[in-house]
Formats: structure tokens, sequence, C-alpha cells
């Protein structure tokens, strides 16, 4: 069974990309295998996190983008596979980093996909394309599978959430990110009663998190008083190597000299992978 | 990437954002454009349009009827389309201004079509 989770906040700018890209690591450092898909915006966020953008900016400058994430979505996909083989079509869309994770990146196409699929009436084509895809095509292949979602409620990181139905929140100190945990919370119980997916907020991650200060000591005790058996074991130390890496295009865990805060943040995001395969099983 | 891929018929191989989308929808749109123009010249088409309003059918009718309200509301309609001309018009001319005016005003990129269409046809005819 394959580990399956989504990072998603209908809100931008806590960290989600950051998030994914560094449970993916740390997963990988337990010796998981495992593949990044990128469904958070044309930026390309994750690719350039892995130093991988500027591969992917040429092969679209050159035509040479095809298939990619967006491909996924086509009604037509099943049958490219069937004409080429899984093989030939998982080769062109999987791009390995550096560091060890495998990442399928986002693509300008996903931003006309979310129309297309609106025009689909049946709930299960409309919704359920990715998980498709991650079903027949990578679950066999990985044992761990995370989504980067958009902080936006449409019909592409709906299809995220089909995809993996595990969420992780990663929440920072403040009242308007805690009013939107307790909204995602909400969301959740909707997408179960209304579409009638196993969706369930596995992990709340404080980021950006300042020890003892007394505003992250105030809200993470509103934190687990309202998310007790869904917070990480650990919050993410604030650290700027966090932003450092990220603009030389790596995580914090390829720093030959890490600082005591990004040292910090690599335990907690050990910990906490460990505490995601604890709570949803699947990896070994 | 795609050279030796077989791509079901009729798959967007070539999808871009929805902004580039839209770019493409237009161009597309231009070239139709020019194929009927094409088509209009040659005589494949009608060149002319009809369309059924009564009150449209009424008032042209009682225009008809009353030659210096027509020629007043040409008039106006050639200084509201840029036209320079003091001859004396008819009610087809009329009807030709207040569409294109309109088509100018309401949907402004359907006239910057038009007009693309319009240069393509030229550099084709050359």
């Amino acid at each position: 069974m394959t580990l399956k989770a989504a990072v998603f906040l209908d809100k931008g700018g806590t960290g989600k990309t950051t998030s994914t890209a560094h449970l993916g690591r740390a997963l990988t450092e337990l010796g998981h295998e495992g593949v990044l898909i990128d469904l958070a915006g044309k930026q390309s966020d994750l690719a350039k996190q892995f130093g991988l953008y500027d591969d992917q900016q040429q092969a679209i400058d050159n035509d040479e983008d095809f298939p990619n994430l967006s491909t996924v979505f086509d009604d037509d996909f099943g049958k490219l596979v069937k004409m080429n083989g899984a093989d030939a079509i998982l080769d062109r869309l999987i791009y390995e980093t550096d560091e060890g994770v495998d990442l399928i990146p986002a693509h300008p196409g996903l931003d006309s996909v979310d129309g297309e699929l609106n025009n689909i009436e049946d709930r299960e084509e409309r919704y359920g394309r990715l998980k498709k895809f991650v079903d027949e095509y990578l679950e066999d292949r990985y044992d761990f599978i995370l989504i980067d979602l958009p902080g936006l409620s449409r019909i592409v990181p709906y299809n995220g959430v089909w995809a993996a139905e595990n969420l992780i929140a990663p929440v920072e100190m403040g009242s308007y990110e805690f009013a939107q945990a307790k909204q995602l919370a909400d969301d959740v119980e909707k997408y179960r009663s209304n579409w009638g997916i196993d969706a369930e907020l596995s992990m709340v991650m404080p980021n950006k998190y300042e020890r003892g200060t007394n505003l992250a000591d105030d809200y993470m005790d509103r934190y687990t008083a309202e998310f007790d058996g869904a917070m990480s074991p650990e919050p993410i130390a604030k650290s700027q190597d966090i932003r450092n890496a990220t603009e030389a295009g790596k995580t914090i865990f390829e720093l030959e000299e890490p600082s005591t805060t990004a040292a910090r943040a690599r335990e907690a995001y050990l910990e906490n992978a460990r505490a995601l395969v604890d709570r949803l099983g699947g990896v070994q | 990437m795609s050279d030796d891929l077989q791509i079901p018929e009729g798959m967007n191989d070539d999808r871009g954002s929805s902004l580039d989308e839209e770019a493409k929808a237009s161009e597309r749109f231009v070239d139709d454009l020019a194929a009927a123009l094409g088509a209009v010249k040659r005589g494949d088409v009608a060149k002319t349009v009809s369309f059924r309003d009564e009150r449209t059918a009424a008032l042209f009718r009682a225009l008809g009827e009353n030659p210096s309200e027509l020629q007043s509301a040409i008039e106006e309609a050639r200084h509201a389309a840029g036209v320079e001309d003091n001859s004396e018009g008819d009610r087809s001319e009329l009807l030709r201004l207040l569409v294109r005016i309109g088509i100018g005003e309401v949907t402004p990129e359907l006239a910057d079509a038009e007009k693309q269409a319009r240069m393509e046809r030229i550099e084709d005819d050359y």
C-alpha cells in the first residue's frame, strides 16, 4: 500500500510547497521511494525547489513538453498510454531530482484544465481523473505520493483531494491561519458527506515556528486544543536557511553546514515524516 | 519529446495556459474569418445578410416612407462611423453602418478580428 497525501490549505503563502518538498525529502531520507506531484500552479515552484526549473522551461520552449501533468486530465490519456505503453509516457512525465525523490512538475496547461473539467457533469469524471492516474500508474511504483495543491478551491485541486484523501495542512501561528485550518477541517467533513470519499485531515503542521515567543506558545495551545490528534509531533522552526536552500534549488537536507534552526527543522521534518507513516500506514 | 509518440486523434498535445489557449482560439477565429471573406469574394457565400425582427422591420418601413428622417439618420451614422460622404443614402447603407458601429462599440474584439482577417486576405492575395 502506498502512502498518499495532499498538502492543502485554502490560503497562499503558508508553506505548502516547502512542506511538500521537505516531507518528501524526509520520507526519502527514511528509505522510502516516492514522487511529488505539483498541482500548485504554473510557476512550477517544486521544480525550482529541486533545481529542475530551467530544464523544464527549456522543454516547454522547445515544444518538448508533451506529455505533461495537464495531459493526465485529458479524456484520451488512457488511449495515449495504450498506444505507447505506460513506461514511455511515465518516463516523459516524471523528472528525477538530485535528492532521490521523483517529481511530476506543474505545467502552464493546468490552468486551462479547470475550465474543461467544469463542463463535465459526472462527479467522478470531473474530480476523479488524477485519482485514476495515481491509482493505475503510480501506486505500484512508489512507496509514497505527495501532492502539492494550490491555495484555491477549484476543480484541479479537488482532483488532488480525491486522489490523496489524506490532507496535510501547513499552518502559521496567527488568527487568520487558525481560522483557515478550522475551515479546512469543516470542509473535510463536507468532502466526506458530499462526495463519499474518505477524506481526512491527517496532519496539521505548524510552520515558521519561533520557539519561546508568547504568540507562538499561545497559538500552539489553541491549535493543540482544536486539532489534538492531527497535530504534527514537531513544529517546523523558522529558518532563513530554508529560504536560502530554496533559492539555491535544494532542500535543507542538502545543506552541508546547516544553521541550528535549519538542523532543528530537518529533525522536525523527519519526525513528522515518521508520524505520517505511522498515521497513514503504507510504507514500511 | 512527443516526436516518437503516437498521439490519439484530436488530443491536444500543445496545451498552454488559459491565456495561451484564449490567444490560440482567437487566432483560429481570425483564420476562419479570413476564409469566410475569401468565400464571400468568390461568390461561394451570399453577400447579403437578412434577419427577422418585427420592430426593426417596422422602423425601416417607416424610414422608407420618410426620406428626410432616413437621410438625417444616415448622416448621423456616417458621422459616428467616421465616413465622409454627402450623397443621398438608402436604408441598406443605414443598416450596414449601424451594424458596423454596433460591432465596433459593443464587441471591439470582433472588429479587431475582422480587421486582422482582412489584412490576412490582402497578404494572401499578393
